[in-house]
């Protein structure tokens, strides 16, 4: 009697399944898992985006590849930003091969933040750990992607669902959405706690205008600019890091790098929402996101 | 590895393609057993495999020197140092960074800027995935053993696939050792009936956790994210339903694969819900909710405390300290340090004052109030529960009962609100069927089996919500 239920069971399966491949409508992928979304922006899509915006983890929280789509119609865009990453040549490469040299718009974007140029920020751990996982672990991500597809799911509220911008935070084009909110004095604190080890590294600095000469010599266009924070913030980061954002922007002009500025007259960054005093808030990284696009569109 | 990910598709077709052949010995079936579970578990970080053997040989080895000791001295000692071991390693990283950020906060409003968060190695800011469950499976070993009601195993691999079992490991339920030891010294031969069982519990289990569970969690972390348009008292007493059928689907979902796969090795694991949400009163609450858990603070915790032999003050005494640490389990976190102690002071005026076995003795009415209320005092936890910080939960409550009512939610949320309805449906269905013979007949039909199975898997698969870590991994 058991053995007939899974018979059963197991017919409606497979032609349910077959009958879904072939009726469905287009497959929607939102969401993903942590593991999923790790293994395809560090392992996947090389050579496969047009814009690449490459940082820290204000860029991973700040930078909405989703809200970007309306000034860049068309163009394949992933963030490839790390938790506490430094803006190294290493990096910048890694982010390089991700773009797409026979794109109409090949740009790579440096999300700069005054961490990310010290030298406590150099190990890059985070992308290293992503980097150096073994094939056998990331197969399922990054090779299985048709199977995936195939068995993608969806609903009969998709068209709905798809309005929602929040959700899990991991997302489509590397983007992950801040979730809930945090003193920002805590903040604060692990900030001056960072500067109080590392500074601004001139060694690293010149290295990475180095290989952006290089990247730039490949076709890539580049641009650079500084991630919005709050004031406060801003006020610890001009005291303690070692950062001066107009020597950096000299030196990056030097080497043909286009700076987006965000700044108003009297220099202070815009207050998009911030979620714990540092990264932006969901709400604060779609508006920031669309106002980045809008920048990168308007300078080509 | 997740259950719900491709890649245990692959280890359970390997694992259960080989069981077959390992299930003839002893040894082949125990060390098989260890080293799939080994490799499920290194896939999240290897490094915690080490940790999890660690705490598992301190463990094995107490209790194999307790059995040759007769000296209750040496016997207690022995437990203190699996004891040690345990809660030192739980202490070391899960709550170490939360002590050491108490104590940094502490000492800069006193004017003395000490940073002990900073002296912390960087992996204890790493939660080791499963560490409270293996650790109390452990735990519950060596105390047995103490207790002598468990002789302790003389061979290694026979305690590591107890230990690291893989279905139950990272998630619960948590196995005690006198139930399981036995079951993995027989070789245990499938009959249809099981291997149907265990399709049905992994199916059922697969649905709940990825189509209600992670369709309620998007709506559930959008609010709590701030990030939901509407903000009114609707929305928050659809968002706080929502997630109690969230963290209930999640987890039993889990527990229900963890049972399936177990009995498809031919093993049996108690039941870790059995239908909260229909609970008439909160004591029944915790008979229904997470009782592997529940039993385990009972027979470790409450009763060696004193229970309730010395009076009900005490015995409030001792269950609300139960509690507490019940809170302080499930996280280092004044959320959850404080959701332990709403709950023991609601179990505590239960237990003192007896209005609800008055309101449920007084008819129909007096039953549907005290629903009710047992009902709004786990919702009013479970916001506590999930919120970031004490000051979201109170300013949560505080729109629920003062906020104005809107539709928005309806068109902000529509996938989680015909979810929330599913939940309710299944509930309502068992606390239908026994009172309903033409229901129970239909159920129990074997097609409607079939297809109701059937469906589990073809909604998990094609209408799952966007992907999520079970909730108690964190735990």
């Amino acid at each position: 009697m058991y053995k007939r239920r899974l018979i059963v069971c197991l017919s409606i399966g497979l032609l349910a399944i077959a009958a879904i491949s072939w009726l469905r409508p287009p497959a929607r992928v939102g969401v993903i898992a942590a593991d999923e979304f790790w293994s395809a922006k560090t392992h996947g899509g090389n050579g496969a985006y047009d814009v690449v915006v490459v940082g820290d983890s204000r860029t991973l929280m700040g930078v909405a590849p989703i809200a970007m789509r309306e000034h860049l119609p068309g163009a394949a865009i992933l963030n490839f930003g790390y938790l506490g990453a430094g803006l190294t040549p290493e990096l910048v490469l890694a982010a390089a091969r991700k773009i797409d040299a026979s794109s109409r718009i090949p740009t790579l974007v440096l999300g700069v933040t005054p961490l990310s140029l010290t030298s406590g920020s150099l190990t890059n751990k985070h992308f290293k750990e992503q980097a150096g996982r073994p094939a056998i672990a990331r197969a399922g991500c990054v090779d299985l992607e048709p199977v995936r597809r195939a068995f993608a799911p969806f609903h009969p509220f998709a068209e709905a669902t798809s309005r929602q911008p929040a959700g899990l935070p991991y997302r489509e084009g590397g983007w992950l959405a801040s979730e809930g909110t945090a003193d920002p004095r805590i903040a604060l604190q692990a900030y001056a706690r960072l500067f109080a080890r590392s500074t601004f590294d001139e060694a690293n600095f010149e290295r990475l205008i180095a290989t952006l000469a290089e990247t730039s010599a490949q076709g890539v266009r580049l641009l650079a600019f500084r991630h919005p924070s709050t004031g406060t913030m801003e006020d610890l980061e001009a005291q303690r890091s070692g950062f001066r954002e107009a020597y950096v922007r000299e030196r990056l002009a030097d080497a043909d790098i286009t700076w987006l500025s965000f700044a108003s007259s009297d220099g202070r960054t815009p207050a998009f929402a911030s979620s714990d005093g540092s990264h932006l808030s969901q709400e604060g990284a779609l508006a920031f996101s669309a106002d980045l696009a809008a920048r990168i569109a308007a300078s080509q | 590895m997740s259950f719900n990910s491709l890649i245990f598709v692959a280890f359970a077709a390997v694992f259960f393609g080989i069981w077959p052949l390992a299930n003839r010995r002893d040894l082949t079936r125990w060390g098989f057993l260890t080293f799939m579970s080994l490799v499920f578990y290194g896939w999240w970080d290897w490094r915690f495999i080490f940790l999890l053997v660690a705490s598992g040989l301190i463990d094995f080895l107490c209790g194999r020197a307790m059995a040759r000791t007769s000296s209750p001295a040496r016997r207690r000692d022995l437990l203190l140092l699996s004891i040690a071991g345990n809660v030192g390693s739980l202490a070391f990283f899960k709550y170490g960074q939360f002590v050491a950020g108490l104590l940094d906060a502490g000492l800069a409003r006193l004017g003395m800027p000490v940073y002990f968060t900073d002296a912390l190695p960087d992996f204890t800011l790493i939660l080791p995935v499963g560490i409270s469950f293996y650790t109390f499976q452990s735990m519950s070993y060596t105390l047995d053993v103490y207790r002598g009601r468990l002789q302790p195993t003389r061979n290694l691999l026979h305690f590591f696939s107890y230990l690291a079992m893989f279905p139950q490991l990272v998630a619960g339920p948590i196995v005690r050792a006198r139930a399981m030891l036995g079951q993995l010294c027989e070789r245990r031969v499938l009959t249809d009936a099981q291997v149907w069982h265990a399709v049905k519990l992994f199916g059922f289990g697969l649905f709940q956790k990825a189509v209600i569970a992670d369709h309620l969690g998007a709506m559930v972390d959008t609010a709590f994210a701030g990030a939901a348009k509407a903000d009114d008292a609707l929305l928050w007493w659809t968002v706080t339903i929502g997630f109690g059928l969230q963290i209930y689907a999640d987890f039993s979902g889990y527990s229900l694969m963890a049972r399936g796969l177990a009995k498809g090795m031919g093993l049996r694991i108690h039941r870790n819900f059995r239908h909260p949400y229909l609970a008439m009163s909160l004591r029944e609450f915790w008979q229904r909710w997470h009782i592997s858990l529940s039993t385990w603070f009972r027979d470790y915790v409450y009763i060696p405390l004193g229970g309730s032999r010395h009076g009900v003050a005490r015995g409030v005494l001792y269950m609300s300290i139960t509690m507490v640490v019940s809170g302080l389990w499930h996280g280092a976190a004044m959320t959850f340090l404080v959701w332990g102690a709403i709950h023991a002071l609601f179990l505590g005026i239960e237990r003192t004052t007896g209005y609800n076995t008055r309101l449920r003795s007084s008819g129909r009415g007096g039953s549907a109030l005290a629903y009710a209320l047992t009902m709004l005092q786990v919702g009013m936890a479970w916001v506590v529960f999930r919120a970031d910080t004490l000051d979201q939960a109170t300013g949560i409550i505080v729109k629920m009962f003062t906020h104005a009512f809107s539709l928005a939610v309806v068109d902000e949320f529509p996938t989680a609100l015909p979810c929330i309805g599913v939940g309710v449906a299944v509930e309502l269905t068992v606390l239908l069927k026994p009172r309903l013979p033409a229901l129970r007949r239909v159920l129990a039909h074997p097609d409607v089996d079939a297809c109701a199975v059937a469906a589990a898997y073809l909604s998990a698969i094609y209408l799952r919500g966007p992907d999520a870590a079970f909730i108690y991994f964190q735990f």
